[in-house]
C-alpha cells in the first residue's frame, strides 16, 4: 500500500551514442524520461548545442502501415464479438519470434503494391457504378424500339421525354390536348409507380407541352446518347458489369488472402514503428552540448541496483547519478499495492494519479467500492453469476494487464456480493426458508430490500455508510497533507472538519437516541473544530474581520475545504445504495412472481408450457435485472468514490510513472 | 374505498418520483450524447465521461426517495394504510412533494447541460476534470435543498 519511492537518474552520454542509450533505456524498460528543458533557465539554454531528430522516415513509414492495416480491415475484417473486443488482450510475443517478424517484409514497397490493388479495386467499383446508373437510365426505354440517338428534335418537330405518376398519364393527355392541340403522346414503359412517355410536337407547341407537363408535375427526362437500341446497350452494359464484377471479385480474393499472409507481420512492424517513435520523441527531451548528451529520468529505487549494473554492463562510457528528490520535484507516480488490492488501481488510472509524497487511495477504494457494490447488487445468486462470468472471461479470452486487473476486481466485488447476498437471504430474488411468519435460522434475511418495515432501515444504513465513509475520506486527506508536509492544510482545513463533522454527528445521535452523553461529547468534538474553521478558514486574510466572515462563509461551504451544505449532500447522496439495491431485488422478486404465475398449470401439456415459458420469462428477467444491476452498481459506486468521496483527500493530481519501454498495441511483450 | 385524499397524496408521490426520473432522463441523455462525441474523438476519457453522465441520475433518486416516504407517511406498505386519509391532509401531502417534483425534474435537466459544457472543458483540457465536475454538482446542491424540504414538510411540519 503505497506510492513507490523514486531516485533521480542523471544520465551523460557521448552525443553520438544517444540513440544507442535511449535504446538500452527501452530495454531495460524501468526509466521515466523527464522533458529536461522543462523549467531550465535561459542561461542553461544558452548551452544547448543544436541536435536535430530526424522522424520522417518513422513517420512515413507509420503511414504507411496504416495505410495497409486499413486495407487489410476493408478486405479481410478481423471479426471479434462484443466480449472479445472488451476483455481479450494482445497475444504475447518473444523477442526473437518479433524481430524475425519486422524484419521479413518493407512496408513502403508492401503499402505501394496493396495501394495499387486496392486504387484498382476502387476504379473497377466506380466503373460498376457508372454502369448500373446508366442501365437505371436506358431500361426503361428499351421497350421503344428504335435508336434513341433517333429520338431527337428536328426541324419539323420536337421530342419530350418524360417520367409522370402513372395515375396522372390520362390528365397529361387532357392537358396535352388543351395546351399543344397537335402534341402525340407514346407510353413507352412503366416502372414502379411512374410511367416514361415520349411527346412529339410541332416546334411551335413547345411551350404548350412545358406548361401541360408543369401542370401534371411530370419531369422531363434526357435520354442516354446511346448509337444502337437501348436493348443492344443494355446487353452490352450487362456484359462488363458482369466481367467488372469478375474483376473485382478476384482483387478482393487476392486482397484477402494478403491480409491473411502478412497481418501478423504488418502489426508487428506498426507496434514497432510506434516504439521507434517514442524513442525519438524521448531523444528530443534530452539535453545536449558540444559533445554530450543528458538524460533526466526517474527510477523505482527497488529498480535502481538494476539499472546501474545493466547500464554500466551495456553503455561503459556513460556516466550515471543518482539523487533522492528534492522538495521542489514533481516525481512520477507509481502505485504499488498487494495482489488483492492491486486490481483497484485501474480505478485510480482511471481518474489520475496521487501526489508523489502523499498517500495511495487505492486501498481506500478498494474497501469503498466493494462495499458499495456488494450492498447495491446485493444478491448472492447474482454474486454467484457474476464470479462464474469473470473466471470465464479471464479464462476464454486470455486476459492479462489492465484487462485482467479490471476482471479480478470485478471477481471480489462479486465475492463481496456473496456475502451481502447471505445477510439479504436473497437467491436471484428467492428468500428459502424464511417466510412471513419467521426468518431462516430465525435471523435471516437480516435485512430485505423488498420488505416494506425494512426500507427506511435500508435508507438508513445507507445514510449511515455515508456519514462513516465521508469521515473516513476527510481523515485521510488530513494524513495525506500531513505525509506531503502541508502540515497547516492538515490541521485547519481537514482535521477541523473531521473534528466538526464527528462532534455534529455524535450530537446529532444524542439527540435522536436521547443520550446525553453522546451529545456533550458531540458538542466538546465539535467546539475546537467550528472554532478552527471559522478562525483559519480564511487564515490568508490579513485583515482581523475578512477572516472571520470568510470562516462564517467557509461553513456554508462557499470558500474553504468544506462546507455544511457540501457534507450535507455528500452524505445524502449515500442513499442510492439503498435505492440500486431496492432496484435490484424488487426486479429480482418480480421474475419470481412471473415465473410462479406461469408455472404449476394443470395437466401435463399446460405443465410442460408453463415450465418452459415461465423458465424463459425468469431467465429474461434476471438476466436483463442483472445486466442492468451490474451496470448501475459500477457506476454509482465509482461516482461515491470519485464524487463525494475522492474530492475530499485527493485535492491534486501527480504525474504517472511511464517508463520508456517496449510497448505494443497489437502485441504483449514477454518480460 | 379508497379517499379523494388517499388517492392525491400517491399522486404527490408518483408525481414527484416521475417527474425526477423525467428530468434525469432528459439530463443523462443531453451528457451523454455529448459524451459519445468525445469519446468517439478520445476512447480514453471514457472514465471521465461516464461520471459527467452519470451525474444527473441523482434526482431520480430523490424523487423515488420522496415517494416511499409519501408510503411510509400513508402507511402505504401495512395492512393499515390511510385509506380513509382526509382530503385537508392528501392535498398537504401533495403539497410537500411540489418543490421536490420541479426541483429535482428542472435541476436534472440543467445540471445534465452544465454537464455537457464540462465535457466540452474536459475534451479540451483533461487535467480540469477535477474542477469542471463542480460546475455541474453545483446544479444538484438545489436539488438537494428541494428533497430536504419536502422531506422536513412531509415527515416534520405534517402530522395525520
Amino acid at each position: 500500500m503505497a506510492i513507490s519511492q523514486v531516485v533521480r537518474v542523471e544520465i551523460v552520454a557521448p552525443k553520438d551514442r544517444a540513440a544507442d542509450l535511449l535504446g538500452t533505456l527501452e530495454n531495460i524498460g524501468k526509466l521515466h524520461i523527464d522533458d529536461i528543458h522543462d523549467g531550465l533557465s535561459d542561461e542553461d539554454r544558452a548551452w544547448e548545442a543544436e541536435h536535430r531528430v530526424d522522424s520522417r522516415q518513422v513517420d512515413e513509414r507509420l503511414a504507411a502501415t496504416r495505410i495497409v492495416i486499413d486495407a487489410f480491415h476493408r478486405f479481410a475484417p478481423v471479426k471479434t464479438g462484443l466480449l472479445e473486443d472488451f476483455f481479450s488482450s494482445p497475444p504475447a510475443v518473444s523477442d526473437e519470434e518479433f524481430r524475425n517478424l519486422t524484419g521479413s517484409l518493407d512496408i513502403v514497397a508492401y503499402r505501394d503494391a496493396v495501394h495499387a490493388q486496392v486504387e484498382g479495386h476502387d476504379a473497377v467499383l466506380s466503373e460498376l457504378q457508372a454502369l448500373r446508373e446508366r442501365i437505371d437510365a436506358i431500361e426503361p426505354w428499351q421497350e421503344l424500339g428504335v435508336d434513341l440517338a433517333d429520338v431527337q428534335d428536328t426541324s419539323y418537330a420536337t421530342m419530350t421525354a418524360l417520367r409522370v405518376p402513372s395515375n396522372l398519364v390520362g390528365q397529361l393527355s387532357a392537358e396535352l390536348r388543351t395546351q399543344a392541340a397537335d402534341a402525340l403522346l407514346q407510353t413507352v414503359a412503366k416502372r414502379g409507380k411512374n410511367t416514361y412517355a415520349v411527346v412529339a410536337a410541332l416546334p411551335g407547341s413547345q411551350e404548350g407541352v412545358r406548361a401541360a407537363l408543369k401542370g401534371v408535375r411530370a419531369d422531363e427526362v434526357e435520354l442516354p446518347q446511346l448509337h444502337t437500341s437501348a436493348t443492344e446497350a443494355l446487353a452490352s452494359a450487362q456484359s462488363r458489369i458482369t466481367e467488372l464484377g469478375r474483376r473485382r471479385d478476384e482483387i478482393e480474393r487476392e486482397l484477402a488472402a494478403q491480409a491473411e499472409q502478412h497481418r501478423r507481420v504488418v502489426l508487428a512492424i506498426s507496434d514497432d514503428l510506434e516504439g521507434r517513435r517514442r524513442v525519438l520523441d524521448a531523444e528530443r527531451q534530452l539535453f545536449y552540448s558540444q559533445h554530450a548528451a543528458v538524460v533526466a529520468a526517474w527510477t523505482e529505487v527497488r529498480d535502481r541496483e538494476q539499472v546501474e549494473q545493466r547500464l554500466a554492463a551495456e553503455l561503459p562510457d556513460v556516466r550515471v547519478r543518482f539523487t533522492d528528490p528534492k522538495p521542489e520535484d514533481a516525481p512520477p507516480v507509481r502505485l504499488r499495492n498487494r495482489k488483492l488490492v492491486r486490481p483497484f488501481e485501474t480505478l485510480v488510472d482511471m481518474y489520475g494519479m496521487p501526489k508523489y509524497g502523499g498517500i495511495d487511495p487505492t486501498p481506500f477504494i478498494a474497501v469503498a467500492m466493494t462495499v458499495f457494490y456488494a450492498i447495491s447488487l446485493g444478491d448472492f445468486g447474482y454474486g454467484l453469476m457474476q464470479v462464474l462470468l469473470v473466471l470465464w472471461l479471464r479464462k476464454r479470452y486470455g486476459a492479462a494487464g489492465g484487462t485482467w486487473l479490471f476482471l479480478t476486481m470485478f471477481l471480489y466485488m462479486g465475492v463481496a456480493t456473496l456475502g451481502v447476498g447471505v445477510l439479504t437471504w436473497s437467491f436471484f430474488g428467492f428468500t428459502p426458508g424464511a417466510t412471513e411468519a419467521g426468518k431462516f435460522l430465525g435471523f435471516l434475511p437480516l435485512i430485505n430490500p423488498t420488505a416494506a418495515e425494512d426500507i427506511i432501515p435500508l435508507i438508513g444504513i445507507a445514510i449511515g455508510l455515508g456519514v462513516v465513509f465521508q469521515l473516513a475520506s476527510v481523515f485521510a486527506g488530513f494524513l495525506n497533507l500531513f505525509k506531503r508536509g502541508q502540515i497547516a492544510d492538515a490541521i485547519f482545513d481537514n482535521l477541523a472538519w473531521f473534528l466538526l463533522l464527528l462532534g455534529a454527528f455524535a450530537a446529532l445521535a444524542g439527540v435522536a437516541l436521547d443520550i446525553v452523553a453522546l451529545l456533550i461529547a458531540g458538542a466538546v468534538l465539535a467546539a475546537p473544530g467550528l472554532l478552527t474553521v471559522v478562525l483559519f478558514s480564511g487564515r490568508n486574510v490579513r485583515n482581523i474581520f475578512g477572516r472571520l466572515l470568510a470562516g462564517v462563509f467557509a461553513l456554508y461551504g462557499i470558500i474553504g475545504y468544506y462546507g455544511f451544505v457540501g457534507a450535507f449532500s455528500d452524505i445524502l447522496s449515500y442513499m442510492r445504495l439503498a435505492i440500486l439495491s431496492m432496484t435490484s431485488a424488487f426486479i429480482a422478486f418480480v421474475a419470481e412472481i412471473i415465473g410462479n404465475l406461469l408455472w404449476g398449470g394443470e395437466g401435463v401439456v399446460l405443465f410442460i408450457v408453463g415450465l418452459i415459458f415461465g423458465g424463459l420469462v425468469f431467465v429474461f428477467f434476471h438476466i436483463l435485472n442483472l445486466v442492468l444491476s451490474m451496470l448501475g452498481s459500477f457506476v454509482h459506486s465509482l461516482r461515491l468514490n470519485f464524487l463525494e468521496s475522492f474530492q475530499r483527500y485527493y485535492p491534486e493530481g501527480g504525474v504517472q510513472f511511464t517508463p520508456l519501454r517496449r510497448e505494443g498495441r497489437f502485441f504483449r511483450f514477454e518480460d | 374505498m379508497i379517499s379523494l385524499g388517499f388517492a392525491i397524496a400517491l399522486a404527490g408521490g408518483a408525481l414527484a418520483a416521475g417527474m425526477a426520473a423525467y428530468g434525469s432522463s432528459v439530463g443523462v441523455g443531453k451528457a451523454g450524447e455529448m459524451a459519445g462525441g468525445v469519446i468517439s474523438e478520445d476512447p480514453d476519457k471514457f472514465g471521465s465521461m461516464l461520471i459527467l453522465q452519470a451525474l444527473p441520475a441523482t434526482q431520480a433518486i430523490y424523487g423515488l426517495v420522496v415517494a416511499i416516504l409519501v408510503l411510509v407517511k400513508i402507511e402505504g406498505f401495512s395492512e393499515a394504510r390511510m385509506l380513509d386519509l382526509p382530503l385537508g391532509a392528501g392535498i398537504a401531502i401533495f403539497a410537500a412533494c411540489i418543490p421536490a417534483m420541479f426541483g429535482e425534474l428542472i435541476s436534472a435537466i440543467w445540471q445534465g447541460k452544465v454537464a455537457v459544457s464540462s465535457m466540452g472543458a474536459v475534451a479540451k483540457k483533461p487535467e480540469s476534470f477535477g474542477r469542471a465536475v463542480i460546475m455541474p454538482v453545483m446544479v444538484e446542491t438545489f436539488g438537494l435543498f428541494a428533497l430536504i424540504a419536502t422531506i422536513i414538510i412531509l415527515m416534520v411540519v405534517i402530522q395525520l
